[in-house]
């Protein structure tokens, strides 16, 4: 705050104990008066543009807006790995599916495993897309097929789970896209649908009491009625 | 004096001046085309079937019909409901008339709690039946009343563990029946389910 003005009601002596001090502040415009130095107001101009260069600069502090990416800043690996855990829409069914590979045993479990990262990546880096206009559609598909299996507990040859590993696989690929530019990030994201189908499959694997087992076929279920109101709100969206 | 005049003029002084920087400085990342209500999604579709009490009795009564009945129906009627009341979600938000939809929710609440009250034991698949025609119901009314906006999935996931919760606390309830004072609270708790599907019967109709 500059206090001082010009002429006969300057103040200095109240602020400044010598005119070198004075100088010092005041220096490219002060102007003597009666041997003490006497600032004056630096011009309006001035003041402004030097605020508006400091907002401006300030302005620009803050970080990107990334519209559409998921961005950690962590780089693309981890932005991959964001998207993927961030994206219900994948990772439920891909749970289900695990649940119930994990009841069949251990041969369904090691087809899941490998096989659905496999088909998953295969997809999302050959670039294959579901169309937009049906992709809610399709993920509601998904999860209701998958919540279906968990909860009916079919039984089928290790064969049948590997086909329905490798349509899932291709299938949620197609529906999860490319996030980044580059390719880390769904490698990345890869590793995660690995480590998740890993995780699941191993839960259900050694399950052999009966509320256990029953508890996971009513996860079933409620994701097969998760699937329906889904389909249910894709043709409201239609309809409406 | 002077100051006013340099406020006037609209100067800043260090001290807004710093109060800008930091607010600029921590500013968070922009984050354009956020999915609408994706945020409050997963809540709004908790806070749906907690929200009225005549869904409340009918969910927590099935969980205390099923616990009563006994295995397999004690998983049977929770797995049951869930799953016909998302057809009957998915028949409400596509737009399909059903009639009569709250004398329908209010008449789960007298059976269902009449069925505790006097310790009705059905066969499975009747049982099923019962609890599945109202489920389709409850489902139909809260496709119908679906607000728009929402994230589909997070609102749908939220509203069918909010439903699943409701029958596993009316399974713990019902878990007291294996005591004979129990037994009897038990049947108590279905009269107070009936008595208040009774009123809101009354209420539908009148």
């Amino acid at each position: 705050m500059n206090r001082a003005v010009v002429g006969p009601a300057c103040r200095t002596d109240s602020f400044f104990s010598d005119d070198r001090e004075a100088r010092k502040i005041f220096s490219m415009c002060g102007e003597k008066l009666g041997g003490r130095v006497c600032p004056r107001p630096r011009p309006e101009k001035t003041k402004v543009f030097r605020q508006s260069a400091v907002t401006a600069f300030l302005a620009l502090l803050p970080t990107a807006a990334s519209a559409h990416l998921t961005n950690s800043g962590l780089g693309p690996a981890y932005d991959g790995i964001y998207h993927f855990i961030f994206t219900p829409e994948q990772a439920l069914p891909m749970a289900a599916l695990a649940l119930f590979a994990g009841r069949r045993g251990p041969a369904h479990a090691r087809a899941i495993t490998l096989l659905l990262p496999s088909c998953w990546v295969c997809a999302c880096l050959c670039g294959i897309a579901a169309p937009p206009a049906l992709a809610a559609l399709l993920a509601a598909c998904v999860v209701l097929a998958s919540g279906a299996l968990l909860a009916s507990d079919v039984v089928m040859p290790p064969l049948a789970t590997g086909a329905v590993c490798v349509l899932s696989g291709v299938l949620l690929g197609a529906l999860y896209g490319t996030p980044t530019d580059s390719p880390a990030g769904t490698l990345a994201a890869a590793a995660c649908v690995f480590v998740l189908l890993a995780l699941f499959a191993s839960v259900s694997l050694p399950l052999r009491q009966m509320p256990a087992i029953i508890a996971v076929r009513v996860a079933g279920s409620w994701t097969a009625a998760l699937g329906l109101l889904l389909i249910g709100w894709f043709l409201h969206g239609r309809v409406s | 004096m002077n100051h006013r005049v340099a406020r006037r003029r609209g100067t800043f002084s260090p001290a807004s001046l710093a109060a800008t920087a930091a607010m600029l400085t921590l500013a968070p990342d922009a984050l354009a085309h956020v999915r609408p209500g994706e945020t409050i999604g997963f809540l709004s579709g908790l806070e749906h079937p907690i929200s009225g009490l005549d869904h409340i009795i009918a969910m927590v009564s099935v969980g205390l019909w099923g616990a009563q009945l006994g295995a397999p129906a004690v998983w049977l009627l929770p797995v049951t409901f869930p799953l016909i009341m998302a057809v009957g979600g998915f028949f409400g938000l596509i737009g399909v008339p059903l009639p009569g939809t709250e004398i329908g929710i209010a008449l789960s609440g007298v059976l269902l709690g009449a069925a505790v009250l006097l310790a009705w034991r059905p066969p499975l698949y009747c049982a099923a039946a019962l609890v599945g025609m109202f489920g389709l119901y409850h489902g139909h009314a809260h496709g119908a009343e679906l607000p728009p906006g929402q994230s589909a999935l997070l609102y749908s996931l939220g509203f069918i563990l909010a439903t699943g919760f409701l029958h596993l606390t009316g399974i713990t309830i019902g878990l007291i029946h294996r005591w004979p004072w129990g037994e009897k609270m038990l049947r108590v708790a279905g009269g107070g389910v009936a008595a208040c599907g009774m009123y809101f019967l009354w209420t539908a109709i009148a």
